[in-house]
């Protein structure tokens, strides 16, 4: 039986999606549980994997194209299947489809693939081998079986992460690398290391390419929404930021208090989420800033969904925090974590994305005094948070030296008044500075 | 400490229990004029009298009877003279002995043991040979025990005795001659408790009855090749220990169920399936299980040979887990 691949709805809010990786080729042969395609949405990378199997005879959208949830991108069939219905239907005869021709490929060699497919696909290990690696982190495909009938036992788990990989370099290669700070690691070689092959590294790492051509790249998935949004929020909205220094001895020792007590339920606890408690204190107070502006609209929500910008590799993602105002600072910590974590691992759900109310965003881990961090709308403001430092300051007329911060407060003009930003980031500054206002 | 019979320790229980209690009486064919096939009533007869009664030669006669004595408030021991015979008395057994207490609401127990001789000798054949723990296993309302050695031939036969619960006690005529000691003074070894036999670390070898020796075997023959098995003696087949099972499985990671019965369906299967249920990770190896082929004991003593457990086939079978 023919089947479509559709464009999958990954999440209430997908509209659509950009295909940015094909694992198969036309005319490849696919088992269910296969991986066909990634999807990247809304900056969320998506595995999609065959829940039927077949040959691969047709793919529609090639990788790097965005198509709306349910559009066709691919079909599998059987081999000598007609599926020019499909495509006809579909593409509306646009033009007259090159199906792929699997009638080649010959019973013997379809089966042959199969076979490999077969073997490669479940890997024999015994339960206990199986939760050890779960546990330990390791993936099975790369442990050596020694057991009964080629399975994975426990102790092949044990030996493998008792074996660290070691890099074989003679010992005039090894001298040669530490003194020029090379990463033998970097050499690619399968035999043993010789100083020549690190003599050929440094010079081949030392050269100037600006003979060769440059590297260029298009703009796709999760850089494209980035540059979109970031474009589309400078232009629409008439953006001020507001800086005011803090004073942060009491929330250090605050934190310091409380940090080995976390610690202690495995929990980490950092300014961000100390901050987040002022903030999900004070913002059901301050309705214009936990509020949304669409077209005409002025929407103040009564519930805050504190995002935080967190870096990944390939840009940059901001899940929220949803009903922060609700949380005790234990949960807030938990949360946030867990929402960083998965955003790092590429796990976070669709819906952890959406429907934030307000932004924070810290980047003092980089020595920042001062920035001007851009709202994510359809949110008014951003809280900009930067580094803790120690700062000669004036108190009762005499000079101390105190840890000092900055904050950088974003606000949409356009809703936010001047004052009330200058009002609310002073009330963050209160409570910082006596964080026992807490307690109420 | 002293060295006895399995025969003698099972000979002292009776005698010990029935000095005590006056409610107990014994019935069976044979067992007065000919003190048991196996000898394990010589000199009952002579001490308690009438309460030792010879029966005709039918099994739903001392069964029904005996319920009916225990429901009158008696503590009746039935001898089966061969497990093999129980058949004869099912409905005895499994409806009425077993269902009783439940069909009336607990308002009476029914406090007896049945005595039941079972496993292979030499060309007994195929009526006269067999280990059928494992019918009993799905019978709720009864309990099953499984003595390995004299001592706890004693003290399983005497927690038996005193239960107020249908025990069937089965007992294997080949150990009836095995010697072994066996503690001074009373004692009592509880039912529904395993024992860890011998202390390993590699895989967990659960067994009971005549199997326990091939189980020692089998731990021998492993230790050559530096694997250090757990012995696990059952004692109890109903209600089984699971809790020892599974502790000891979670540290060995392996598991074999050696016993004499037929291997399909027997007491090796439902303990296979439980640690599969409760604890499949933590296996590293595949569950074993060994016992009879399923097919008849055969007569011919070469084809009865091969019948039986082979300690060097399952030391094999189990060092391939490795």
């Amino acid at each position: 039986m023919a089947r479509e691949i559709l464009m999958p709805k990954l999440g209430l809010t997908m509209a659509e999606g950009t295909v940015t990786k094909w694992f198969v080729e036309e005319g490849n042969n696919v088992k269910v549980g296969d991986k066909l395609f990634e999807v990247e949405t809304d900056k969320l990378t998506n595995e999609i994997i065959a829940d039927t199997e077949g040959i691969v005879r047709k793919i529609v959208v090639q990788a790097g194209e965005t198509v709306p949830v349910k559009a066709l991108i691919g079909v599998i069939a059987d081999k000598n299947e007609d599926i020019s219905g499909i495509i006809g239907k579909n593409l509306g005869n646009k033009e007259e489809e090159k199906v792929a021709d699997t009638s080649y490929i010959s019973d013997v060699e379809v089966n042959e693939i199969k076979n490999t497919k077969e073997n490669s696909d479940y890997i024999l290990a015994t339960p206990y081998a199986k939760k050890l690696s779960y546990e330990k982190g390791i993936d099975l495909s790369e442990v050596e079986a020694t057991g009964y009938s080629g399975v994975i036992l426990a102790k092949d788990v044990e030996r493998y992460q008792n074996d660290k990989p070691r890099i074989k370099a003679t010992p005039a290669a090894k001298k040669m690398a530490s003194e020029n700070n090379i990463d033998l690691s970097a050499i690619e070689k399968n035999d043993r290391i010789k100083k020549s092959d690190v003599a050929g590294y440094a010079t081949k790492s030392e050269k100037s390419a600006y003979d060769q051509p440059t590297e260029t790249e298009k703009a796709v998935g999760m850089r494209k929404i980035i540059s979109e949004r970031m474009r589309a929020n400078w232009i629409a909205t008439p953006m001020v930021t507001f800086n005011m220094e803090v004073d942060m001895t009491e929330f250090i020792r605050l934190r310091e208090k409380l940090k080995p007590i976390y610690a202690a339920e495995g929990l980490k606890l950092t300014y961000n989420h100390m901050i987040m408690k002022v903030l999900g204190k004070l913002l059901m107070k301050y309705r214009h800033l936990n509020a949304s502006l669409e077209d005409d609209t002025i929407t103040y929500h009564n519930y805050v969904n504190l995002g935080v910008a967190v870096d990944v590799e390939k840009g940059l993602m901001v899940p929220n925090v949803k009903g922060l105002e609700t949380m005790t600072l234990k949960e807030i910590a938990e949360e946030t974590e867990r929402l960083i974590e998965n955003a790092r691992t590429n796990k976070l759900n669709p819906d952890d994305l959406f429907n934030g109310t307000f932004t924070i965003t810290n980047i003092g881990m980089f020595g920042m005094d001062s920035f001007t961090p851009i709202i994510n709308r359809p949110e008014v403001a951003i809280l900009g948070i930067n580094r803790i430092v120690d700062k000669p300051v004036a108190i009762d007329k005499r000079v101390v030296v105190r840890p000092m911060m900055n904050l950088s407060l974003t606000t949409d003009h356009s809703l936010v008044d001047g004052a009330l930003s200058a009002k609310f980031l002073s009330e963050i500054k209160e409570f910082i500075e006596n964080p026992y206002l807490l307690i109420d | 400490m002293r060295e006895i019979t399995f025969s003698q320790a099972t000979l002292e229980a009776m005698a010990e229990e029935m000095r005590l209690d006056e409610d107990i009486i014994v019935m069976g064919e044979d067992i007065v004029r000919q003190g048991g096939i196996f000898g394990q009533f010589k000199g009952l007869p002579a001490e308690f009298g009438e309460r030792i009664m010879d029966t005709p030669i039918s099994e739903t006669a001392i069964i029904g009877a005996s319920v009916g004595a225990a429901l009158a408030g008696l503590r009746p021991v039935a001898d089966m003279h061969y497990a093999d015979f129980l058949g004869v008395a099912m409905d005895e057994v499994f409806n009425q002995m077993a269902k009783i207490r439940y069909m009336f609401g607990g308002q009476t127990t029914v406090p007896m043991v049945i005595r039941a001789p079972d496993g292979l000798s030499l060309s007994a054949a195929a009526q006269h040979s067999q280990s059928i723990e494992a019918w009993f296993m799905n019978i709720p309302g009864l309990m099953v025990v499984t003595p390995s050695n004299p001592a706890d031939a004693k003290g399983l036969l005497k927690s038996a005795i005193r239960d107020n619960n249908p025990v069937i006690y089965f007992e294997n005529k080949i150990l009836y001659k095995e010697k072994g000691p066996v503690p001074d003074g009373e004692y009592f070894v509880p039912i529904g408790k395993a024992k860890v036999a011998k202390e390993g670390s590699d895989i967990t070898i659960v067994s009971y009855s005549i199997a326990m020796k091939k189980a020692y075997e089998v731990a021998d023959l492993l230790a050559k090749d530096g694997i250090n098995a757990e012995i696990i003696d059952l004692r109890t087949i109903v209600p089984y220990d699971k809790e020892t099972i599974l502790e000891s499985v979670k540290k060995t990671h392996r598991l074999a169920i050696i016993h004499e019965a037929v291997k399909q369906g027997g007491v090796g299967s439902e303990i296979a399936a439980y640690v599969a249920e409760e604890a499949v990770e933590y296996l590293d190896a595949p569950i074993k299980r060994f016992g009879a082929p399923f097919t008849p004991v055969p007569f011919s003593p070469p084809l009865e040979n091969a019948y039986r457990l082979n300690s060097e086939k399952i030391a094999k079978g189990l060092k391939d887990l490795f």
